[in-house]
């Protein structure tokens, strides 16, 4: 790749409906290279495996890609991208986990949400998060981790405002109650 | 949430670089799944200018044909008179043969297999030739 584009997710997407083959294929690969450690980390977290993490990549960006023509009808962003990859990079997390379990002859459990499994050497940070509920989880670490704003977040976990909020507020205050975080950053 | 809730509504920055750092310390994604995916979105996005052209072809002709032939009408009815337009000209019903209606005989002219659209361009264009009194297609 050349120098970094500086053009806007809107201008690229509306290049992926409009633009011919070569500046299309452009445009979509600046989205993928921007938006990709992002898919990468949301589906780490539900997947817990690297090789199910990477097959939910590949998913998510061919998601995107079939809404743009000629298959899809073309794409209009009303908020950040990263909104409408997350809910999208979830559940391919989570279906790569269904699938792989099928796989393996293990019970078919339905994965709604972040896993709680923190290892036996979990680091005081995995414990503390363990620790909250799944819901309370998700958004401290769509907040906190990847910057969304609440307002995204409701987008992308398609609750009320309020209820980002409410789960936002709890979650801080139990994290900020936890001894394992008063502990890790001292005094 | 009263105010005294806000500062309640941010996690110490020393958290909050430890919760980015844990996170971000994750395997990072290889050559070979970049190129799957971009490979694939090159494929895709390949089939688009075959896609366009053959959209232009379908249109390109009728269009450019019913366009002429109807401008041609336009200069040489406007200096007849407007009485002289043939109502059956006025293709899409507006009152006034214009641009709009070769356009609307284009359409009409590609979705219609028994060639009737496509006869009345060409009948059209006679009159405008010939400069006949309008008379309308059966």
């Amino acid at each position: 790749m050349g120098p970094t584009d500086r053009r806007s997710d809107e201008e690229l997407v509306a290049i992926c409906n409009v633009g011919d083959a070569h500046e299309a294929a452009r445009a979509f690969e600046t989205l993928y290279r921007r938006h990709r450690d992002f898919v990468l980390r949301v589906a780490r977290r539900f997947t817990r495996d690297r090789e199910l993490a990477l097959d939910a990549l590949q998913e998510t960006f061919a998601y995107l890609l079939r809404k743009f023509p000629p298959a899809g009808e073309g794409l209009t962003l009303t908020a950040r991208l990263s909104t409408l990859l997350y809910p999208v990079a979830k559940s391919s997390a989570i279906d790569a986990v269904r699938k792989a379990r099928r796989y393996v002859g293990v019970g078919d459990e339905v994965l709604a949400e972040l896993p709680a499994e923190p290892a036996a050497e979990a680091q005081p940070i995995d414990a503390a998060l363990a620790a909250l509920s799944p819901e309370r989880r998700e958004v401290v670490t769509l907040r906190f981790v990847d910057d969304l704003s609440l307002a995204e977040i409701a987008i992308a976990l398609d609750v009320p405002l309020g209820t980002v909020k409410s789960r936002l507020h709890l979650a801080i205050r139990e994290l900020r109650d936890d001894s394992r975080i008063k502990d890790l950053l001292g005094p | 949430m009263d105010d005294n809730d806000q500062e309640l509504e941010t996690l110490p920055p020393a958290l909050v670089s430890r919760l980015k750092a844990h996170d971000r310390a994750q395997p990072i994604v290889d050559p070979r799944t970049d190129r799957a995916v971009l490979d694939a979105a090159r494929a895709y996005f390949a089939q688009r200018p075959a896609m366009m052209a053959r959209h232009r072809r379908r249109f390109a002709m009728p269009l450019g044909a019913a366009a002429a032939v109807l401008l041609a009408v336009f200069v040489v009815t406007r200096s007849l008179g407007p009485e002289s337009v043939a109502l059956a000209d006025d293709v899409d019903g507006s009152g006034r043969v214009d641009i709009l209606d070769a356009f609307a005989l284009a359409r009409a002219a590609r979705d219609d297999a028994s060639g009737v659209a496509a006869a009345r361009i060409e009948e059209l264009g006679y009159r405008v030739v010939a400069l006949d009194a309008p008379r309308s297609l059966p």
